[in-house]
């Protein structure tokens, strides 16, 4: 997988490929080569964010051709700012519905099940019955949890439980040891426990 | 039901889009960066070899131009540790509350308006110019020096408002340091004044370019201090290395202080010249002498500025204002201009102000008529003399009021005095028992027209009595003339009971009139002189007459009104 990636991604470095504004235009006037290009350009950073979650491949090509059939039914009206942020956020719910749909049927290992799983120790403290509210509600409490970390830290958390990534690619990114990135993880789980108890969710 | 999974991923994808959208950006340009080739590490051998024998070799060269400068890299070029750029430190901006006061100027034209006032163009300063910031605009700029002066704190002053940041002593404000870190670099600690910051103290908002703490100003801090960064440290990989310094390491703030200008007002006195005082102004911070300010007092009326007087700081001033007006209107103020430190700039600071308050008159007229010159109000520096009233039928006595029972003709408002006043008019009638100055009956009467028959204004009485009838003095009084007019013969005038009320006899005979002198008293009912021959040449038909008149007050009246209705049934009884 990871030589097939590495390839794909030196195929695509020495392509020439469109500014994200002429990508945008193109499906702004409605040519079908907007999604090439954006598969030429991102298809390969898509695709990792799709098997952080769903880990198959099959399953990641799918999804790669609803993101653009996503995009393609956004754009327009929708004009984004940041194409490939745009794109991204559609991919990873994309993923997460891929994934809900297969999970029925077997386990799937992939890094959303561990980051999930690295979860439930304070987020799923919901009651049932007034489930939708409580959601929402901690929604917003973890948000403005986020906002009140520091930005490498709100980045390693987001990165980790979002998009799924793997604790070894996150210490990559920001140029640190794959040990502190968990250690960081484990104390915002902790912090963010600690913050769901004042507000009232207790276990 | 949903299960734990599912509820943990609706939570996640309801986390607020502008922090997904960021870190996701962040997440974008890592991956970038990750997969930009990276330079081998690997050395062959022999390479190393190699240098080092050509590092020995030149050891010699190098000693020789050991004095040669270093040629450091420029800041900012990619020679750094893995071809990634290190942060760079740019500099540091404020914000006080949150808010930078720079926001208090609305718009660029009125930032230059501010900057451009002439009296702040003009900064003269005995201290040490600290720094000197120019602009494209030739007026934009700004100065900053030390006071050095003897016994008065080390306070640095800033002398032209502009971009500097104000804060209040012991007041919270923000500090945002800025990097260039393409790289996001995580920046680990500094130090601020000396204080350490670290990670954990990095507010809300910061990131990897821009880290924002929570700078507290002493309480005791006053003028310009100064925030200075150090020791800037950032984690590469797991070490700990200097962020590079590529900006100005210090941020001023202006800090008001508590201690403001005094003033002190003493010996305040309104007198016949106007007013005087001492005033003096302590400024134990210079805060004047520095601004290029100056203290003044000011007077006043509602509208426009009547008179200036200068103060020096710190020594007693005699102000004097002198030739005031009556019935004016005055305040006077001793106003201080210069910057308090409070972002105003150079701006007036009133800190006296006293009005010169004016006063009801009020006049109790009892049916007189009140001249209009007379004032309706006075102020205290008053020395007005009140004119007098006139009431037909009677004679005034004078002005009474509170603490002045004794009647006064010519009131004066006293200079100094204070409160409402109300003046009393005090009327009396004139002289109603006059005794009959010849017995006889009237044939002519007052009049002050010409009347058809007499072809003029008759001014007396005219009372018709036998030659040589004797004449009777009708008051106590004081002969005041004796004399013989052309028109009507010899006459007497007599000042009656030391009043202003005169009677004048004419058609006299000459030789008793001409024995009573000038200051003769005379009484009641004395003989003062016989009738003599009519001479007026109107009345030379009438036969031996007495022509009576009388004054009061300098005006001609009618003598009847001074006689007892008895006397003038018999003037007028047709009765013999």
């Amino acid at each position: 997988m990871k030589e097939e990636l590495m390839k794909q991604e030196q195929k695509n470095d020495h392509e020439m490929c469109l500014s994200d504004q002429a990508i945008v235009d193109l499906y702004w006037n409605r040519d079908e080569k907007a999604i090439s290009e954006t598969d030429k350009k991102y298809g390969r950073y898509l695709y990792k964010i799709a098997f952080n979650i769903v880990h198959d491949n099959l399953d990641c090509e799918e999804c790669l051709n609803d993101t653009y059939l996503g995009t393609w039914n956004r754009i327009p009206p929708t004009r984004p700012s940041v194409f490939q942020i745009f794109l991204s956020k559609i991919m990873r719910n994309i993923a997460v519905d891929r994934y809900r749909k297969n999970r029925g049927a077997k386990q799937i290992p992939s890094e959303l099940v561990v980051s999930l799983n690295e979860l439930n120790e304070c987020l799923c403290t919901v009651p049932s019955v007034e489930e939708e509210y409580a959601l929402k509600e901690i929604s917003k409490i973890l948000s403005d949890f986020l906002r009140e970390q520091n930005s490498a830290d709100e980045f390693m958390f987001v990165c980790r439980y979002y998009y799924s990534d793997y604790l070894a690619d996150i210490a990559k990114m920001l140029n640190v040891s794959e040990k502190t990135v968990y250690r960081v993880l484990i104390r915002m789980r902790s912090n963010l426990l600690e913050e769901l108890k004042k507000k009232g969710y207790d276990q | 039901m949903r299960n734990d999974q599912d509820k943990n991923l609706e939570i996640l994808s309801n986390i607020d889009e502008d922090i997904i959208d960021r870190n996701t950006e962040k997440r974008i340009q890592y991956i970038k960066r990750m997969r930009q080739p990276k330079k081998k590490r690997w050395i062959p051998v022999a390479i190393v070899a190699a240098t080092i024998s050509l590092l020995a070799a030149m050891v010699p060269m190098l000693i020789f131009f050991s004095d040669r400068p270093d040629p450091t890299p420029p800041i900012g070029t990619e020679t750094e540790t893995n071809q990634k750029q290190i942060p760079i430190y740019r500099g540091m901006s404020i914000a006080s509350n949150g808010v930078s006061l720079e926001q208090d100027f609305k718009s660029e034209e009125e930032h230059l308006l501010l900057w451009n006032r002439p009296n702040m163009l003009s900064v003269r300063g005995s201290g040490t110019v600290l720094s000197v910031l120019e602009s494209n605009h030739q007026s934009l700029w700004r100065i900053m020096y030390s006071l050095q002066q003897k016994n008065k704190p080390n306070l640095i002053y800033p002398s032209v408002q502009g971009s500097l940041y104000y804060a209040n002593p012991g007041e919270t404000i923000r500090i945002t340091i800025h990097f260039d870190n393409p790289d996001q670099f995580e920046i680990m600690s500094f130090t601020l004044n000396e204080k350490k910051y670290a990670t954990q103290m990095f507010l809300e908002g910061s990131d990897m370019e821009n880290l924002i703490v929570e700078y507290t100003i002493d309480e005791d801090a006053a003028g310009m201090i100064e925030c200075t960064i150090d020791a800037i440290k950032y984690i590469d990989g797991t070490k700990i290395k200097d962020v590079k310094i590529g900006g100005e390491q210090s941020v001023a703030i202006c800090v008001r202080p508590e201690q403001q200008p005094t003033v002190k007002v003493e010996e305040e006195k309104m007198d016949a010249n106007g007013v005087s005082f001492l005033v003096s102004m302590e400024d134990s911070l210079g805060l004047i002498a520095a601004s290029q300010g100056n203290v003044r007092v000011v007077l006043y009326d509602r509208e426009t500025t009547i008179a200036e007087q200068n103060v020096t700081v710190g020594e007693d001033t005699l102000i004097q204002f002198v030739d005031m007006e009556a019935n004016a209107y005055y305040r006077y103020a001793v106003i201080a201009r210069y910057d308090a430190l409070d972002g105003k700039g150079l701006v007036d600071h009133v800190f006296y102000e006293k009005e010169m308050n004016i006063y009801q008159l009020t006049y109790v007229m009892d049916g007189g008529i009140n001249p209009e010159e007379n004032p309706k109000d006075y102020i205290s520096k008053d020395g007005a003399v009140l004119k007098q009233p006139t009431k037909e039928g009677y004679r005034f006595v004078g002005w009474t009021w509170e603490g002045q029972e004794e009647p006064v003709k010519d009131a004066v408002i006293e200079l100094g005095a204070h409160g409402d006043i109300t003046f009393t008019a005090n009327w009396e009638l004139p002289m109603s028992n006059l005794a009959m100055p010849v017995d006889g009956k009237m044939i002519r009467s007052y009049f002050t027209e010409n009347s058809p028959e007499y072809d003029s204004a008759h001014l007396g009485i005219d009372i018709a009595a036998a030659l040589g009838s004797a004449v009777y003095a009708v008051e106590d009084g004081v002969v005041t003339n004796v004399w013989e007019d052309v028109r009507t013969g010899y006459s007497i005038e007599i000042r009656l009971c030391d009043r202003d009320v005169y009677a004048v006899y004419r058609c006299l005979d000459e030789a008793v009139a001409m024995g009573l002198e000038k200051g003769d008293a005379v009484k009641k009912g004395d003989v003062i002189a016989y009738l003599g021959e009519p001479t007026h040449i109107h009345e030379k038909s009438d036969g031996p007459h007495l022509h009576f008149e009388m004054s009061a007050d300098g005006l001609m009246v009618n003598p009847l009104t001074y006689f007892t209705q008895n006397v003038i049934d018999r003037l007028t009884s047709s009765e013999p």
